[in-house]
């Protein structure tokens, strides 16, 4: 199932959860609470990455505990942008692009982090990268980006002049 | 003799009425009065009832019988109070419970109270005797409990091998 980025990690594996357990009943999250996420070794036959455990909260519904066992997404292989430029403006920061990913890609804001520079000067670029916060349900690794800020003559010529064509331009003449 | 739920409360009484005085009264032959209150419910005797002749022959006259009725929680060598419930309980499932377990007759008593509606919450229930019960007489208060049921989380989550977040693409 897709990860829903209008909800948040924890609902977001229980819902999977719920998805391989459809007669097993709705779990909350108030009735469990999660253990860290341990890393598992995926084989060719299981691409499965996580394990996590889940417990019961005292007289919510549920008792004992158990452990279940999922792919969690490599952010560097399962989360496919097309490219690998955000191109930013004066006013962007590194929250911005972070909430433009979540949006754009159905991602959860809140098991990721951008860390580096963005750059300081039209027409140059930084690198950056978006990578899976520490202990994330959802994500695992990391991706590179590169942050442009484009030179406003370069945008225009890029948007006026596709290649190919003429910047010699001629009204036509009405016809009589 | 202790009171027979599987017979009528009127075969009960007019047992009572023959065994004591070594009769065979059939039970076409005599009727009995309602029930009259003579003293508090836990002396014995606490209640009188008049016996008058039946639809068939054999007896002429009154003759007024005076005996116990029983308190509705006598009726049993060790009553049970608690009541567990759950929601799908309702008053009329419960007082088939209160019957079984109190060895009453569910026309001889009428329930009243809320029952819980969630779990880990109790509320008290009055069991009162009709007013006309030949066999038991007063009030008592149970508890309706309607205790936490608490799942397994290794039996609700029995597929632990999860298929995968789809990725984005």
């Amino acid at each position: 199932m897709l990860i829903n980025n209008s909800f948040t990690a924890f609902q977001n594996l229980l819902n999977l959860i719920a998805d391989a357990n459809p007669n097993s009943g709705v779990i909350n999250t108030d009735q469990v609470t999660l253990s860290s996420v341990t890393v598992l070794t995926p084989t060719q036959e299981d691409s499965r990455n996580s394990q996590i455990t889940l417990t019961a909260v005292n007289n919510n519904g549920f008792t004992g505990s158990v452990a279940v066992r999922y792919k969690r997404l490599d952010l560097g292989v399962d989360v496919n942008m097309g490219t690998q430029n955000i191109n930013i403006g004066e006013n962007t920061t590194m929250e911005s692009i972070l909430n433009h990913l979540s949006t754009t890609y159905g991602l959860v804001k809140e098991s990721l982090q951008l860390t580096g520079s963005l750059p300081s000067s039209q027409g140059s670029t930084s690198n950056i990268v978006l990578s899976a916060v520490p202990d994330s349900i959802l994500y695992i690794s990391s991706k590179n980006l590169i942050a442009s800020w484009p030179n406003e003559d370069a945008n225009l010529l890029l948007f006026s002049t596709p290649q190919n064509s003429s910047t010699d331009l001629v009204f036509e003449t009405p016809r009589s | 003799m202790q009171v027979n739920i599987s017979k009528s409360p009127f075969q009960n009484l007019l047992d009572l009425v023959n065994s004591t005085n070594g009769l065979s009264i059939a039970t076409n032959q005599v009727a009995f009065s309602a029930p009259t209150v003579t003293a508090a419910e836990t002396f014995d005797p606490n209640t009188s009832v008049t016996v008058t002749p039946g639809v068939s022959a054999g007896y002429s006259g009154t003759v007024e019988v005076t005996y116990a009725r029983l308190r509705l929680d006598k009726n049993v060598a060790t009553p049970q109070t608690t009541f567990i419930t759950n929601g799908a309980t309702t008053l009329e499932s419960l007082k088939t419970d209160i019957a079984t377990a109190l060895n009453l007759l569910e026309s001889e008593f009428s329930i009243s109270g809320t029952l819980p509606v969630v779990q880990n919450t109790t509320s008290q229930i009055t069991v009162t005797s009709v007013l006309t019960s030949l066999l038991f007489v007063g009030a008592i208060t149970v508890t309706a409990d309607w205790p936490i049921v608490l799942i397994d989380l290794a039996t609700a989550v029995a597929v632990t091998n999860l298929n995968g977040f789809d990725p984005v693409v």
